[in-house]
């Protein structure tokens, strides 16, 4: 019992060191480690694109229409996942169900049709051996859509979850991961497919 | 966020997380987020490929930044959560500031 208070007064110390929820602390402590390994591959990518003569004339063989499109579903997704937040801040359970469904139903759709882009680059013989770009192309944009993938069944875990137990933080750190995947995509549209 | 009250199982209350929230624009920012993004589609179809880097990563920036800042709730927030948002970030431009210098010559070659 007494063991059990200190806890709690430790606890205590270090919310008010913090100023903020420990949840969103550790999960912010996750999105630092990703940012390093997603942006450092971001930043490789970068400096090859300044480097590597022929990465121009291979990026015009990605598609820009189902890139574009994917871009499209990305941000939605964003938008229904902040707004399943806002529902959620607002006690409105109902909502946060349908537009959490919406954001993993945008997962979805950004990988069946990143799986039907691939599909079309490997028939006409772009594969990962071709050259450095389509290496960097099939490494970078494979590891987001697992990203993606896994944001998906994150937000899936949570719709269930929240049937039980209504819990903000869930919906909310769910939301930051689906968003920080989206800003990721943000540098891997322009870099493979638009310069 | 800032102004949060200690709770036994570490877990904010619902009532508690509505207190500290204000809520940004969030449909207007998704328009805006949809603007730029044709804009920088745009841009890399009227520019030629090569030159459109330089423009295309700023908007992709602005984007992430409105992202960041309102989606993420990062405008909020406080100085724990920036530096573990601002830290990585800044190895992330040091890794592309540092190796910078090598590649530039090399492109030129």
């Amino acid at each position: 019992m007494a063991s059990m208070q200190r806890v709690e007064e430790i606890e205590k110390e270090e919310y008010e060191r913090f100023d903020v929820p420990f949840q969103r602390l550790g999960f912010w402590v996750f999105l630092s480690g990703e940012i390093i390994i997603l942006g450092g591959l971001v930043a490789a990518g970068i400096l090859f694109r300044l480097s590597y003569p022929g990465w121009f004339e291979s990026s015009t063989y990605t598609n820009v229409v189902i890139s574009s499109i994917n871009t499209f579903v990305l941000l939605t997704g964003s938008l229904t996942a902040v707004l399943a937040h806002k529902y959620a801040v607002d006690g409105n359970w109902g909502k946060v169900q349908l537009f959490l469904g919406l954001t993993a139903l945008a997962g979805l759709t950004f990988v069946g049709l990143k799986f039907i882009e691939y599909s079309k680059e490997i028939a006409l013989g772009f594969v990962p051996s071709k050259n450095v770009f389509w290496m960097f192309y099939y490494g970078l944009t494979g590891l987001h859509g697992a990203h993606v993938l896994a944001g998906t069944l994150i937000i899936i875990g949570v719709m269930l979850y929240i049937r039980k137990k209504k819990l903000v933080e869930a919906v909310e750190n769910a939301g930051l991961y689906w968003h920080f995947v989206d800003i990721v995509w943000l540098y891997i549209f322009p870099l493979f497919y638009l310069t | 966020m800032k102004g949060g009250v200690f709770m036994k199982s570490q877990v904010h209350s619902n009532a508690e997380h509505k207190a500290e929230h204000k809520h940004p624009p969030y449909v207007g920012i998704y328009f805006v987020l949809l603007l730029l993004t044709a804009a920088s589609i745009l841009i890399s179809m009227i520019i030629h490929k090569e030159a459109a880097p330089p423009f295309v990563f700023t908007i992709s920036t602005v984007k992430g930044l409105l992202i960041a800042l309102f989606y993420m709730h990062l405008k909020y927030e406080g100085r724990y959560i920036i530096a573990l948002a601002l830290i990585p970030l800044i190895i992330f431009a040091l890794i592309l500031f540092i190796f910078m210098p090598d590649i530039i010559p090399y492109q030129k070659m």
